[in-house]
């Protein structure tokens, strides 16, 4: 089941969903990660690879384009909603730490 | 200067991620570069001496047999190629590429796809066949433990059949060990996965792949010994079988690699390899029996090649020259000389077992013979289990006759045989000329003729020959 696989998104999931909300392929996900975070996150080539065959399995995205070696993947509704959800999370969490701590926004 | 290098069996297990890392690393640094990968022989090409990373991975849907690398293997090497991970050789699953750059980004960076990944290729390869060849030489290993159980005297004293029981142990051994091993590590692995933490290492263990390597050039050699001990046919036809067995393995290898190049799809390269092993495996045990069939009567198999043969109703008969240690003539007056007398002797480091017979020929079928067996036995802990051998195989079929038909070993006087314990065998209540006589670490089982009537003396005699044969 989708769900129980990704009960949450680790960090290199959250962004390779995040930057498939455009058309892009596998070896442009890597830079556009690095670009996103300034190289905070980087995903192996190994661990791309197996996280987008997952994905596909799991319905968050679908092939759009093969070209030769070369392969396309676009976020789905499946994808989004799941993104969604860990967006939310992440809120969640944020809330309830500015709640308890009086502290919000990007202060230490 | 040599521009390439070969490392016959580096006994790095595939899983040794970290070790053959390290390795490689070293064998850069020396200027020698990984250039091909099998399981036997890793290949390396002169090369500049540089500072490389190495990293082993795995990628599940690869096989031996296909053609070449799939769409997806290609899109993982581009992927790897786009972090600057270059492959330097590939063996199925395996992959193993090195990158210039020491900070470069690792191609796995998440512990639970990682760990997610390698379980599902070890379970592919690794796990299916350590499993299927456990099981194998488990069953092995119980057919020949029922083979001791049931025919001890026979199986103990066989170099053969003692090679049969024991060389499969090792290989267990090892494949438990590592099967161990390995839960273990996935245990740990999992634990880690999950924390987010790098997953623990699994090293080699390279002095019980040593180990393994030794014994199995013990065995072939052991066996070839065996063979020699018996005769010279014996040891040709060991060879010779041994060598087949290489051969085949050679040719399913070239079959394999033949249909890879030609691209064939990965179903027809297995169907095709398989067939090969099967035809060949058919293909030389008839070879084999037919050699023996074709050989059975010219004696050159046998550990004792018959001195002459002679036809009798139409059929060809053997007779034999060998020494044996009580002849019917050291028994009772006799008149005459064409006497076959044959023995056939096995010994192994656990009991010596022979089998000795003294015959007329067939055109003289008034005469007596004599048939006895001797078991030394040198491991004390089997003498009742051989003791037992033979009075079990007398008393094989009582369970489907009426007591008083039973056929059995009663016990009689031990006073002229000068031994331990003595039986005689019973059949229906009657007594026949057989005896079991019981030795501290010797028993013989003496069948005389039919028609002689066993005086003290001649037990006397029969003692004083076979226990000290």
């Amino acid at each position: 089941m989708a769900r129980e696989k990704f009960q949450t998104l680790t960090e290199q999931m959250f962004y390779i969903l995040l930057c498939l909300r455009r058309e892009c392929c596998g070896t442009d996900i890597m830079v556009q990660i690095q670009r996103i975070t300034q190289g905070r996150v980087s995903v192996g080539p190994g661990t791309l690879y197996n996280l987008l065959e997952s994905f596909v399995q799991a319905g968050y995205i679908t092939e759009t384009k093969v070209e030769g070696r070369k392969r396309s993947y676009l976020i789905t509704e499946a994808g989004e909603k799941a993104l969604e959800e860990e967006y939310r999370r992440l809120r969640t969490l944020a809330a309830d730490y500015e709640a308890q701590t009086g502290r919000g926004g990007m202060e230490p | 200067m040599k521009h390439t290098k070969r490392e016959l069996m580096p006994l790095y297990s595939y899983y040794d991620r970290s070790g053959i890392a390290a390795h490689l690393a070293d064998m850069a640094a020396q200027g020698w570069m990984l250039d091909k990968l099998s399981g036997w022989c890793w290949r390396y090409r002169r090369a500049e001496p540089r500072k490389l990373r190495f990293a082993v991975t795995y990628f599940p849907a690869a096989s031996q047999f296909d053609p070449g690398p799939s769409e997806g293997l290609e899109t993982y090497r581009d992927y790897c190629a786009a972090a600057g991970w270059q492959l330097a050789a590939d063996n199925a699953q395996v992959q193993i590429f090195f990158n210039e750059d020491e900070n470069a980004i690792p191609i796995e960076t998440d512990p639970m796809v990682e760990f997610t990944n390698i379980r599902r290729c070890m379970r592919k390869s690794f796990l299916t066949s350590y499993c299927f060849l456990l099981l194998l030489s488990l069953l092995q290993i119980g057919f020949q433990l029922w083979q001791v159980w049931t025919n001890p005297v026979d199986t103990l004293s066989n170099g053969f059949s003692l090679i049969a029981v024991w060389n499969w142990l090792p290989l267990d051994a090892v494949i438990v060990a590592e099967l161990a091993r390995y839960f273990r590590w996935q245990r740990r692995a999992k634990t880690a996965a999950e924390a987010g933490s790098p997953l623990p290492e699994l090293r080699s263990i390279r002095w019980l792949s040593f180990l393994l390597l030794g014994w199995s050039g013990v065995i072939p050699l052991w066996m070839l010994l065996s063979a020699f001990r018996q005769s010279r046919g014996m040891l040709l036809l060991m060879a010779g079988t041994l060598l087949y067995m290489s051969l085949m393995h050679l040719l399913s290898f070239a079959a394999k690699d033949a249909l890879r190049h030609l691209r064939a799809p990965r179903w027809a390269n297995i169907a095709v390899t398989f067939g090969v092993i099967i035809a060949l495996t058919v293909g030389g045990m008839a070879g084999l029996l037919a050699l023996i069939f074709h050989n059975s009567g010219s004696g050159w198999l046998e550990d004792h090649p018959p001195v002459e043969t002679y036809e009798y109703q139409g059929w060809t008969w053997a007779a034999y020259q060998d020494d044996i240690p009580l002849r019917i003539e050291d028994l009772v007056a006799v008149d005459y000389d064409h006497w076959s007398t044959e023995a056939q002797v096995d010994s192994s480091p656990l009991l010596t077992y022979g089998e000795y017979s003294q015959r007329p020929r067939m055109d003289a079928p008034d005469q007596p013979d004599l048939e006895y067996e001797i078991v030394t036995v040198k491991a004390g802990f089997l003498y009742d289990l051989c003791k037992n051998d033979f009075i079990s195989w007398v008393e094989r079929n009582n369970d489907q006759l009426p007591q008083e038909y039973w056929d059995e070993y009663r016990p009689v006087g031990t006073a002229p045989w000068n031994a331990d314990k003595v039986y005689q065998r019973y059949y229906s209540g009657e007594s026949v000329n057989q005896f079991l006589i019981c030795w501290p670490d010797r028993i013989a089982e003496v069948k005389f003729d039919w028609d002689w009537t066993i005086t003290e003396e001649m037990m006397a005699v029969t003692a004083e020959k076979l226990k000290n044969a």
